[in-house]
């Protein structure tokens, strides 16, 4: 029995080479694909019982291993949207019907839509920003869709808070005329700024600031649209002040006192409520000197290009200089990438032992960082591989040649009957 | 380490703007050379400039007031020259009348002496100059004295002697006419209408007030003399009564105090016009004086505003030459600089 | 590492020498470019196997906000010092040929000349001819003085235009510059571009800047806000014409008045600042001490009762269209060297009598002073002749009032202008040179320097050899590999 047993275990071994060289075959074909993991073969033995006398030889049998967990070497292109995950993360893909995969080929390019599709035909997908700031679901696919940069149109965003930071000449003239809040031509102010802010329509608001020197560490603050301003001398306004507000400054330091006004809150125009934040002016012995001034809002315009942070945030750059946040674009991955179920197109998909997918967002402990402009290379070494291939050979020869030498040992036990 | 950067365009520019800044130097520098005055004297001065352009102006007024007082020292040149000469006719008529009476010379004669003294006085009083009567007064465009013979003195002398006497000179009756008769005549009636204010209505139409002349910047002169001075009235009275009394029939007794009258007369002017002459002759050394002080002003004058506008051509020759090494050397330097690049060592 | 990790990280690195290669060349070129700064491209490890090139511009902020500042100073203070240089030429001419003084000078010698011969009506014709020469200097000077401000009228509103105008090619290059800087792209060429347009709105007016998030910049001016987001409105309505008492617009920047620059050394910043100055103040200050001077000719040639009865003293050889009474003493009457005309009773031109001036009476029989009619009267000649050195109260201000001749008073006028002038001068050349000093600085920090950029070409090239050879090493390897394989 036991030629013929060696004869089996040696087409066995010559079996397991050729699966061996088909994997060699398909990473070298896939050396060059974007996010390709390489494939191995394991092998383990089989036994065949036999008796402390007779050893009966077993087979070898393999089992496909893809090297998913290892990383790639990422290759830098010169297109925004192409993206490469440095870590353990993958992208969440959909198909055209929609159902969810893991990707790392991160070659996306916007289509017909807008949508970001890869070359294997998937589509990135996000959390978008239209409902607030999003927030990952860890263990499911809900809340993620397709990304889509040219279909999504800026709505205007009003002001709603900014802040205003200024030096207040400590030595200015007490004014002891008309004061701005007044609206009278002949109102006098110490220093004047200007600020934009958006209202409902994302259309800009300019509002002329006034700050009055009362009294002695304190000023008067007068907010007024500047559309309404008289032509030359500004005052009177067409409509009273916006708000007033009296910030008064400790002697002691400069600063605003602790039991001063430290905001100045008005209604824009067709436009929200804005919170200005004053709490850092100061009032010292120098110029006016303005040294903060932010608003938030913006106007609304067309998307001149995309941006992608490391964090996974996909930005829009608009024309007129503003950014805005479209799409989160989280990472997915399992316990076990290793054993991933692998599909067509460079994409995986929950198997039984590889543990459940868990969602979360880029920079977030060991998922990653998603590089714009780069892709993943395939972690092929084509060296690797054929020093692989010339191993497989030698071995299907070896088992070719024990093959051999069971098929001449039966050919001599054949012939010893004659 | 900070390591020291500079960039190639420092390099260059550093020389660029030195050499144009050098440049422009030299042009001002060539124009002090060669003028030998300050190239932009307003720059120079700045705040000072008033006291250059007052120097100036000073200067400009100075040499018109020496060029005008030019014109006021002629004018008593030649006033002292007529003066002189009316005093050789004074004196002429001095010597004749005293000398010839005691030597019964003819009157007749003495007369003629007499009308011509007269006339060439008036003659020489009216010398004018540059169409200007120097003697008559500031009424320069009229001739101060009239004619005598023609014009109103000789009716107002033979009125006032028909007057006096009841008949003319010529009258056989003037033969009788004593001696002390013919001097109350001579001394009451003939004398206050030429040594009066009778004589600015027969004989003269001068002003008593002479020219009066700026001599300096801040003083002034008279500069002329008047006709109406009493030494050519003298002179002028006493060739009348010589000319019309001795051509008349008087009586010896009579010419005899006409003589002496004369002669008196003739004394006094010649005192008066040799005085008038000194004054004169004050004056002309006083505008002399003023155009030598002007001229030591203007001088110094001169010579201060020169000390601000000139350039010492030596310390300004001595700047273009360093001017020029200085551009040379930048010349020379930017093209070293030039050379030295990595670009001539990477063939 | 494997060997296609080398395969790929040499490729990579060739990549990188090719980027490295362009900024080098980038800088070569721009070498002769004083707006160009220096960028230079590094390398940095981000990610495994990938070592990119990030391009750092090497901009030094607080050298070229000095820059800017001195910038400012110097440009007011040239475009001062060039006017005043024009004003001055005009006024005063080559060697002061010009100067009122002179032509005081001038006529005071015509009157000396008049006064040696008051008989001579040439000379009389002579020195009212001299009189009309100076009256028509002073119209000319106050003239040229109002085109002046017309034109420097005209040169604020082109500036006010231009600013405008760079305001809103300054939105432009900062939009470029945050979406740029904001996608981690290169925005050094929209740097460039806006400190280009930074130093030429400088020049105009000063300013100051405060960076937002994402290198947004607001520029401030003053207390004024000059760009915050949007451009502010820069206004100003140019007038056409200037006379002596026409009170130029303001220039608004975003509502606040652009305050006018004072004194030679000017405390303008900018060009905005000075030329105001200049139309506000230094050719209002000129234009009265013309007026002065015509307001003292009228005076003191004026003719007076000569009884010291109770005629009242009227206008004599200058008058002026409020004539014959007097302008009020002591004080600036605007406009009056424009209208100062000589009198036509004394003008032979117009029928008139220059004998006048030596007798007195334009004004009637009761101010003839040469009553005697005699034609050598020239006490008055005289008189009037002392006159222009007597002192008479001048208007304070002109800035050099007080009780002077009008001779001292020209000659100070000139001083005045001359000061202006030379510290005018001064200040313009140590700005200028504050400014050159500061602007080599910083162009010898962020300009080019070419053997430095010659040197890294060379160390690109090496590296270029070592990435090719490491290249064909593992082309060989594998070459050897495949050998094995048969």
């Amino acid at each position: 029995m036991s030629l013929y047993n060696l004869m089996r275990t040696s087409v066995s071994g010559m079996n397991a080479q050729a699966n061996r060289l088909s994997t060699v075959a398909d990473n070298i074909a896939n050396s060059d694909t974007v996010g390709y993991k390489r494939k191995s073969i394991a092998f383990s033995t089989l036994v065949v019982p036999g008796t402390k006398a007779q050893y009966s030889s077993g087979s070898v049998v393999t089992s496909v291993r893809e090297a998913i967990a290892m990383q790639g070497v990422l290759s830098y292109t010169s297109s925004i949207t192409d993206l490469a995950i440095d870590g353990k993360g993958f992208f969440v893909v959909h198909d055209s019907s929609g159902t969810p995969y893991l990707t790392r080929a991160g070659s996306f390019v916007p289509d017909d839509e807008g949508r970001l599709v890869n070359a294997a035909g998937f589509y990135l997908t996000g959390y978008s920003y239209d409902n607030g700031i999003p927030s990952a679901v860890a263990n499911g696919f809900e809340g993620l869709e397709m990304v889509s940069i040219n279909n999504t149109d800026l709505a205007a965003t009003p002001s709603t808070f900014g802040e205003f930071v200024a030096n207040l000449p400590e030595a200015a003239d007490i004014v002891t005329g008309d004061l701005p809040s007044s609206n009278l031509a002949t109102a006098e102010f110490s220093e004047k700024s200007s600020l934009v802010v958006y209202d409902n329509f994302g259309g800009r608001v300019v509002l002329d600031i006034y700050f009055t020197k009362t009294a002695d560490n304190t000023w008067e603050v007068s907010v007024y649209n500047q559309a309404d301003a008289a032509p030359d001398t500004s005052f009177p306004y067409a409509t009273g002040p916006m708000a007033t507000q009296t910030l008064t400054f400790d002697p002691a330091n400069g600063r605003l006192d602790a039991a001063s006004a430290s905001n100045i809150i008005f209604n824009v125009p067709d436009g929200s409520t804005v919170d200005i934040d004053m709490a850092e002016m100061t009032q010292l012995a120098t110029s006016y000197l303005v040294t903060t001034t932010n608003v938030n809002g913006n106007p609304p315009a067309f998307i001149e290009s995309v941006t992608i942070s490391e964090d996974g945030i996909l930005f829009a750059s608009y024309d007129d200089g503003t950014l805005q946040p479209l799409y989160r674009i989280p990472l997915a991955t399992v316990v076990s990438p290793d054993l991933l179920e692998g599909h067509s197109g460079n994409v995986y998909t929950q198997s039984p032992t590889s543990g459940d997918i868990h969602i979360g967002f880029a920079n977030d402990g060991e998922l990653g960082r998603i590089a714009s402009g780069a892709l993943e290379a395939s972690n092929v070494d084509v060296a690797d591989e054929l020093t692989s291939m010339i191993q497989s050979q030698r071995s299907y020869t070896a088992n070719s040649k024990v093959f051999q030498t069971g098929s001449d040992l039966m050919d001599v036990l054949v012939n010893l009957k004659r | 380490m900070k390591v020291p950067y500079i960039s190639s365009l420092s390099v260059s520019q550093a020389l660029r703007y030195s050499m144009a800044s050098a440049q422009s130097q030299l042009a001002s520098s060539q124009r002090e050379v060669a003028s030998g005055k300050v190239d932009d004297i307003g720059l120079e001065l700045g705040r000072q400039t008033g006291r250059f352009v007052s120097l100036k102006s000073d200067m400009q007024r100075l040499e018109t007031i020496m060029h005008t007082n030019e014109l006021a020292a002629s004018r008593m040149s030649v006033s002292q020259d007529a003066i002189g000469q009316i005093m050789v006719r004074n004196q002429d008529l001095l010597e004749n009348v005293a000398s010839g009476f005691t030597q019964n010379i003819d009157p007749a004669i003495l007369a003629q002496i007499g009308e011509k003294v007269l006339s060439d006085t008036l003659g020489l009083l009216n010398t004018g100059q540059n169409g200007d009567y120097i003697f008559a007064g500031v009424n320069t465009d009229a001739p101060p004295v009239a004619d005598y013979a023609t014009g109103p003195a000789k009716a107002a002398f033979d009125a006032a002697f028909l007057g006096f006497f009841g008949f003319d000179k010529n009258d056989p009756a003037a033969q009788s006419i004593d001696e002390a008769t013919m001097t109350t005549f001579l001394d009451t009636v003939v004398e206050p209408q030429f040594l009066g204010v009778d004589w600015t209505t027969t004989m003269s139409v001068a002003s008593d007030e002479g020219i009066l002349s700026r001599i300096t910047l801040t003083q002034s002169a008279v500069t002329s003399a008047s006709a109406n001075e009493d030494g050519f009235r003298r002179t002028v009275m006493a060739g009348v009564i010589t000319m019309e009394l001795f051509s008349g029939n008087l009586g010896a007794q009579a010419l005899n105090a006409v003589a002496d009258k004369a002669t008196e007369l003739t004394g006094t002017a010649a005192a008066e016009l040799s005085n008038l002459q000194g004054r004169l002759g004050l004056v002309e050394e006083q505008v002399s004086k003023a155009s030598e002080q002007i001229q030591s002003q203007s001088d110094l004058l001169a010579e201060y505003a020169s000390s601000l506008e000139n350039v010492d051509p030596y310390e300004a020759s001595v700047r273009l030459t360093s001017l020029l090494t200085q551009i040379e050397t930048s010349y020379a330097l930017t093209a070293r600089l030039q050379q030295l690049s990595l670009m001539r060592f990477m063939a | 590492m494997s060997l296609s990790t080398a395969l790929n990280t040499a490729h990579l690195s060739l990549l990188n020498i090719g980027r490295q290669t362009s900024v080098a060349t980038s800088n070569i070129t721009n070498a002769g470019n004083e707006n160009y700064t220096r960028r230079s491209a590094s390398l940095e490890s981000l990610y495994p196997g990938a070592r990119v090139v990030s391009i750092n511009r090497h901009a030094a902020a607080e050298l070229f906000n000095s820059s800017i500042r001195a910038l400012s100073d110097s440009e007011a203070q040239q475009t001062l010092l060039g006017r005043i240089e024009s004003l001055q030429s005009t006024l005063m001419g080559p060697d002061g040929q010009f100067s009122i003084s002179q032509y005081l000078t001038d006529f005071h010698d015509s009157l000396q000349l008049y006064a040696a011969s008051p008989s001579n009506d040439l000379l009389g014709e002579g020195a009212v001819n001299s009189a009309k020469d100076l009256v028509r200097r002073l119209n000319e000077a106050s003239n040229s003085i109002q085109a002046a401000r017309t034109g420097i009228d005209s040169e604020i509103a082109a500036s006010v235009d231009r600013l405008n105008g760079l305001l809103a090619d300054f939105e432009k290059a900062n939009v470029e510059v945050i979406q740029k800087t904001h996608a981690g792209a290169d925005a050094s060429d929209a740097l460039d571009q806006r400190d280009m347009l930074l130093k030429e709105i400088s020049k105009i007016v000063p300013v100051s800047t405060i960076t937002r998030e994402n290198n947004d910049l607001v520029l401030m001016t003053g207390g004024a806000t000059l760009f915050e987001t949007t451009p502010r409105a820069v206004t100003f309505d140019p007038m056409s014409t200037f006379g002596p008492g026409t009170v130029g617009n303001t220039v608004r920047i975003d509502g606040l008045p652009v305050a006018p620059g004072a004194g030679s050394n000017t405390t303008a910043r900018g060009s905005l600042g000075a030329l105001i100055q200049l139309r506000d103040t230094v050719t209002v200050g000129m234009q009265g001490q013309l007026d002065e001077v015509a307001r003292g000719l009228i005076e003191q040639f004026a003719e007076r009762d000569p009884a010291g009865g109770g005629l009242p003293a009227l206008a004599g050889l200058f008058t002026y269209p409020g004539g014959p009474a007097l302008p009020p003493a002591g004080t600036v009457v605007t406009g009056l060297a424009q209208s100062i005309t000589v009198n036509a009773l004394f003008d032979p031109a117009t029928g008139g009598n220059p004998a006048l001036l030596r007798d007195g009476g334009a004004n009637g029989a009761g101010y003839v002073q040469n009553t005697s009619g005699g034609a050598s009267f020239s006490d008055r000649l005289i008189n009037f002749s002392t006159l222009l050195d007597a002192p008479l109260t001048f208007d304070g201000v002109t800035g050099i009032g007080g009780d002077k001749s009008l001779l001292s008073f020209a000659a100070d006028s000139a001083s005045w202008l001359e000061g202006y002038r030379s510290e005018a001068s001064n200040a313009a050349s140590s700005k200028e040179a504050l400014h050159v000093r500061l602007n080599s600085a910083l162009v010898a920090e962020t300009g080019v320097n070419l053997d430095a950029e010659m040197s890294r070409l060379l160390d690109l090239e090496h590296t270029f050899e070592a990435s090719a050879r490491l290249i064909r090493a593992v082309d060989e390897m594998l070459q050897d590999l495949f050998a094995a394989v048969r």
